[in-house]
């Protein structure tokens, strides 16, 4: 291996720097790469709504996610100087419906029986789902369930009620909020952003799972795509439990064609209903 | 070697990266299923195939996509040629066996090109029985829960042409509908409001007499017996898990909620009121074994609304506001309260979830829901539609937030009760 060493014509002390140093250059750079190839990318968790929606997203490019353990990391050093703090009276939240009052009737005895308990009556506020929610309901059959035909009197399609004055109120007040809400990203997590809504307009053409699954299920798979874009192999890392689910993971998996962002690369993909 | 050590470090060291993503569903369709039968079908095997394409199908979630009769190829190229068309099931059912009153069926994993399950089956009789069997063993296979397939559904129909009004109570099965129905109490009166007991096999409903109507019950042995026969009204009975028993009582105009207990000492019934003449109680329904939901009507607003009834603090807290809501049903399977709730004139099923405390409007078209019960697994709920010329017993899907119908127009159906457990279809046989 030191075979070159006695053509440059070095004294033995010169020599043995110059072998220390090579050994420690060889250690170093071993040393480099095993810490390069232990610091994995942090894996994306972003989830991507199954509804098309309006965000409007702005970019800054010196924008950083930090995550619980760089937080927790970083050291918070607390200034000498006491901060200002503006007395802000907090604003009354205005219910949305006013409890009302229990009402305590005065007990009657029974007429029948063995006496009957003092029964205290209470007002619940009635708190309902956004109606955003509320569709109109699809009559699919006529007869009995298993003609599946559709009623000829459904034909027309069911009349949808009219939403409360409150209720369109609130889906009004629903929707601005949506609208002017801005998510700051950075160079990063635009990137990001970008495969996955790549990866997600690719996965929807093909996925098509059954109706009627829990928004709590979620089958993930581990995907080595190739240079065609194709599933090469993939390993279910996680099932969801139900084999129908898995079943339909599985069906639409080798028919997906994945976009360039993410050829050539090992991929996990968490499908959720 | 220094040249393969720098090759190493540089190739070894790139990083490879793992992405995660979540990705949701945009569209749903049903898994398609392949149903083939190999032999030659010497039993009456389409009649269990149209069953259990009905079974499966009833959901939404499955499609029989094509059935091959007398298939005759070995199994696994058989297997292949169905995997070759896309389907990631297949059930095969193989006919060719020694005994006539015998096959075997087997449900296959087309995409590993495994078998998931399969027995061999001996019947004797209705073959729509094995096919409600089947399909119960596939569905756990699938879905990992038993499907309704085991349960039955009753409710009454007003009987035509009678110079008196009559109503009987009748049994049928969900995946067939009001066209096979079985008699179960067939009494030239009025039978109605039926109700199952919750462990045991017994069926209670209410059936006018000339002096009362009185309560009465209907075992697995089609006996019945008279259990309550107070003057009035005997309505409505509800058995928690723990074994507690209410029944609605009238007397003296005014319908109150009480519980039975049966005396050792005395060898006596006793019936403790639990609700006074301050507020009509009827449909009372177990939520566990302190909570009691029902219609009440009380004195101030003077229309039916759903209340909680807490035994053990002897409080009733009012669900809903000041609006017209009856029929609650509660389900443990999904923990929730259904009831009806009359919007812009027109009776419409609502949902409380009991943990987010929250209602929720389920349906919106036209025609006046009644009379809610859940199927066992929460999936369903089966109610009355009321038009102006007939009443029609319908279903609500949760899966796909669908309505479909298990009576024909023009007839008046009312009350459906679902049975509670899995294995009703064998106490009734339907």
């Amino acid at each position: 291996m030191w075979r070159w060493l006695p053509s440059l014509r070095l004294k033995k002390h010169k020599q043995f720097w110059l072998q220390l140093a090579a050994i420690s250059l060889f250690g170093h750079c071993v040393g480099l790469s095993i810490i390069l190839f232990r610091r994995k990318r942090k894996n994306l968790h972003l989830t991507v709504f199954s509804q098309p929606r309006e965000v409007s997203v702005v970019l800054l490019p010196l924008y950083k996610h930090l995550s619980k353990q760089e937080v927790v990391k970083a050291k918070v050093v607390e200034s000498k100087k006491p901060l200002k703090i503006n007395k802000l009276t907090k604003p009354k939240a205005k219910p949305v419906a006013t409890a009302k009052k229990q009402k305590v009737i005065a007990e009657q005895k029974p007429k029948v029986s063995s006496p009957a308990p003092k029964l205290k009556f209470q007002e619940q506020p009635e708190k309902s789902k956004a109606p955003a929610k509320m569709q109109p309901n699809q009559v699919v059959a006529a007869g009995p369930v298993s003609a599946k035909k559709v009623d000829p009197a459904s034909k027309n399609e069911p009349k949808v009620l009219a939403l409360k004055p409150e209720q369109q109120e609130l889906k009004k007040v629903v929707a601005d909020v949506e609208k002017e809400a801005e998510n700051l990203v950075g160079r990063k997590d635009l990137l990001d952003l970008q495969i996955i809504r790549e990866v997600e307009a690719a996965v929807a053409q093909k996925w098509r799972p059954p109706v009627g699954f829990g928004s709590d299920l979620a089958c993930i798979v581990e995907l080595e795509i190739d240079g065609q874009g194709l599933a090469k192999g993939f390993v279910i890392k996680k099932s969801a439990g139900v084999l129908l689910y898995d079943l339909s993971v599985r069906q639409a998996l080798p028919q997906i064609i994945f976009p360039t962002s993410v050829r050539n690369q090992v991929l996990t993909v968490v499908f959720k209903p | 070697m220094i040249k393969s050590i720098l090759y190493v470090v540089i190739f070894w060291g790139a990083p490879v990266y793992a992405l995660e993503i979540s990705v949701g569903a945009q569209a749903r369709a049903p898994i398609a299923v392949g149903i083939s039968i190999l032999g030659e079908s010497v039993h009456k095997v389409d009649k269990l195939v149209n069953q259990l394409k009905l079974d499966l199908e009833f959901s939404n979630q499955i499609k029989i996509d094509s059935v091959n009769l007398n298939a005759k190829l070995p199994i696994k190229e058989h297997l292949q040629n169905l995997a070759q068309k896309h389907l990631p099931l297949a059930i095969l059912f193989n006919s060719s066996t020694d005994l006539p009153n015998q096959f075997e069926w087997r449900l296959y994993d087309l995409l590993a090109l495994k078998m998931l399950a399969g027995k061999k089956v001996s019947y004797q009789g209705d073959l729509v029985l094995v096919a409600h069997d089947i399909a119960t063993q596939v569905w756990q296979q699938l879905m990992g829960e038993p499907g309704v397939f085991n349960s039955v559904i009753v409710a009454c129909q007003k009987q035509k042409n009678e110079s008196k009004p009559i109503q009987y109570i009748y049994a049928f099965h969900p995946t067939r509908g009001t066209e096979f129905k079985k008699l179960l109490v067939g009494a030239p009166t009025i039978n109605f409001a039926p109700r199952w007991h919750p462990s045991r096999r017994l069926l209670y409903f209410s059936q006018y007499t000339p002096k009362n109507v009185r309560l009465m019950s209907f075992d697995e042995y089609g006996k019945q017996r008279v259990v309550t026969d107070f003057s009035g009204l005997n309505l409505t009975p509800t058995i928690s898990a723990g074994g507690q028993i209410l029944v609605s009582l009238s007397s003296g105009g005014c319908e109150k909620l009480y519980r039975y207990d049966f005396d050792q000492e005395h060898k006596s019934s006793k019936f403790t009121a639990l609700t006074d003449c301050r507020m009509h109680a009827i449909a009372p329904s177990f939520i566990d074994e302190e909570r009691v939901v029902f219609c009440g009507i009380d004195a101030f607003s003077k229309i039916p609304r759903i209340v909680i009834l807490n035994i053990k603090q002897h409080t009733a807290t009012f669900l809903t506001g000041k609006a017209f809501c009856v029929s609650p049903s509660y389900s443990s399977a999904k923990d929730k309260i259904v009831y009806c709730k009359k919007v812009n004139g027109i009776q419409q099923l609502f949902c409380y979830d009991l943990s987010a405390q929250e209602h929720e409007q389920l349906t919106s078209s036209l025609g006046d829901k009644d009379d809610c019960s859940w199927s066992p697994c929460g999936n369903y709920i089966v109610f009355t539609e009321y038009n102006k010329k007939d009443s029609r017993i319908a279903i609500f899907s949760w899966l796909d937030r669908n309505i479909f119908y298990l009576s024909p127009k023009g007839e008046s159906w009312c009350f459906p009760a679902w049975s509670p457990r899995y294995d009703d279809r064998l106490f009734i046989k339907c």
